[in-house]
């Protein structure tokens, strides 16, 4: 991977921060945009835009085939059977509550329940939590010890009455990778449907939804180089007539009269009203990206983050939060009586973007007995010099921090 | 002579922005922290905390010979530098001079740019819970002490 070229493709690395070379670390948060992706949309609104799928002229018929030819590829990418199964959504938030309203709402029931782990991100945590306090139905939170599932609690709590298992394929502030391939193939023993909220994984390995079984699969465009506002809802095709559009307009219907309307069929059932057609193709076009990177995509992200964390094992003061068996995308860290807040903003006046806060893990923070942590997610387009940048200066405001602790 | 709030915020804001190190500026924020007392545990109430700030701050206020006393803590340190500023400034102060004056040293500072929006929000319900203890203050009826 010529990494020179590749930082040249995203031209926003290249500025300054308070007068150091700007060192992004917060990948986790948001990825940086290539100049292809930004080309794209640009492309886009000079030579084809216009309205989708309704117009019988040049500009939105370019416009609605790019948008297909895009489904296609991501479906593609994916490893998904039929495109119909990719539904454009604003991202995994989005596609999460998508799924909670299209299918798990209509069959849930009291006494039944959802399954969800302790590592979950809240847009995959409080919408099944209150989805389960509307429908009187039990929401059951596999622990993680030490950022590990504990995948015999996840057996035992699969029964007859599970109507949905919620899993992040990564992390946000640990970094565990789950065993989801594992855990899809026993919830499907005990006929239990699984979610995959991959916004985390999304770049770390190739995903086979075929081969997976899936059901649900679901990641932003935001955290694999693209734009903002965007994201896809993976649907296996068993579940395409069990569905309800909770959100109902323009593009979703077949048939309207006065007193009743019929729907249209997968993706579009579920993709009401004007889609974000830039950003579909921003996305399809960061797709792209990755796809040329290859393999040496997911080694060389895991390789700077195990040379991250031997760098930050030997910060004094510094603990590395939990030991999972395989890390990816982040690393979280807490420094004794610092706050990570602090630590945060003495790293960005020498150029570092790192994240402090609960990281939208609350659940997890609380147990861990932490009010917030220091999260450190590095790309394939960082380098170990740049790391090695980071934690000296996470060494130095350890050092200046620790001078004033009371 | 005393100087005036405005006087005082002008001098702070005039010294911060002298110096040219990013890191030294938090280390500036951090010594006036560090010369401010603690507060006693048992002022570490949930009456006294500010809300909506993600590391804990404290004010404990009270009502002597006419001004207003400060204290204040917090968990993170440049937090504390930043509500630290804030008290020396209205510290000792008549409700009067505390409801007059703008403080906008924040907003004059690269602090700014530089705070999340969770910080300077917080920073903001300090502010404005000292606003309404020293309004209370004013009150006809204040003559006991304003209840924090």
């Amino acid at each position: 991977m010529n990494v020179e070229q590749i930082r040249r493709d995203f031209p926003v690395l290249g500025q300054s921060v308070h007068g150091r070379p700007l060192i992004y670390l917060d990948n986790a948060a948001s990825t940086q945009v290539p100049v292809q992706v930004l080309d794209r949309v640009r492309e886009h609104y000079t030579l084809e835009h216009a309205n989708v799928y309704r117009g019988n002229h040049a500009l939105s018929q370019r416009s609605s085939l790019a948008v297909e030819r895009a489904r296609e590829h991501i479906a593609r990418y994916l490893g998904a059977e039929r495109p119909e199964s990719v539904v454009f959504t604003s991202g995994a938030t989005a596609s999460i509550n998508l799924a909670a309203q299209a299918f798990v709402r209509h069959r849930l029931r009291p006494g039944d329940s959802v399954v969800v782990t302790e590592l979950e991100h809240h847009s995959n945590f409080i919408v099944w939590q209150r989805l389960c306090l509307e429908t009187g139905a039990e929401l059951k939170i596999v622990p993680a010890a030490e950022g590990e599932l504990d995948l015999s609690a996840y057996r035992a709590m699969l029964d007859g009455r599970v109507r949905l298992a919620a899993v992040c394929a990564v992390s946000n502030v640990l970094g565990t990778v789950d065993p989801v391939d594992e855990m899809t193939a026993l919830a499907h023993e005990q006929g239990v449907p699984v979610l995959i909220d991959a916004a985390q994984g999304m770049r770390h390995r190739a995903w086979d939804m075929a081969a997976s079984g899936f059901d649900f699969f679901c990641f932003s465009g935001h955290k694999v180089m693209s734009v903002t506002g965007t994201g896809a809802l993976y649907v296996h095709p068993k579940w395409f007539d069990r569905l309800t559009p909770p959100v109902f307009g323009g593009g979703m219907v077949d048939q309207v009269e006065a007193d009743n309307t019929t729907f249209a069929e997968m993706p579009h059932l579920l993709e009401a009203g004007t889609p974000n057609i830039s950003g579909i193709l921003a996305l399809d076009q960061s797709v792209g990206y990755l796809e040329r990177l290859g393999p040496e995509l997911f080694r060389r992200e895991d390789a700077l983050l195990r040379h991250l964390e031997g760098l930050l094992a030997e910060i004094p003061g510094i603990r590395i939060l939990g030991r999972p068996t395989r890390r990816a995308g982040a690393v979280s860290v807490t420094a004794d009586g610092l706050d990570p807040g602090d630590l945060a903003m003495l790293l960005d006046k020498q150029g570092v973007a790192a994240r402090a806060g609960t990281q939208c893990v609350q659940v997890l923070l609380k147990r861990l007995g932490l009010s917030g942590v220091l999260r450190l997610s590095p790309a394939f387009y960082n380098t170990a010099e740049e790391l090695d940048a980071a934690a000296r200066a996470l060494d130095a405001a350890v050092r200046m921090l620790g001078r004033w602790r009371q | 002579m005393t100087r005036t709030i405005r006087e005082e915020q002008d001098e702070f804001v005039a010294a911060y922005n002298a110096v040219a190190d990013p890191l030294l500026q938090y280390d500036m924020l951090l010594s006036l922290y560090s010369d401010l007392p603690r507060l006693p545990p048992e002022e570490k109430t949930q009456e006294n905390l500010i809300r909506g700030c993600v590391s804990r701050v404290w004010l404990a206020c009270g009502y002597e010979d006419g001004r207003v006393r400060l204290r204040v803590e917090s968990e993170a340190l440049i937090v504390g530098g930043i509500a630290g500023v804030i008290v020396r400034l209205l510290d000792g102060r008549t409700p009067g001079e505390i409801l007059e004056a703008e403080l906008d040293f924040i907003r004059r500072t690269p602090l700014e740019r530089e705070l999340s929006t969770d910080r300077r929000r917080g920073m903001g319900r300090l502010i404005s819970r000292i606003r309404d203890y020293a309004r209370d203050c004013l009150r006809p009826d204040a003559s006991a002490e304003p209840r924090v």
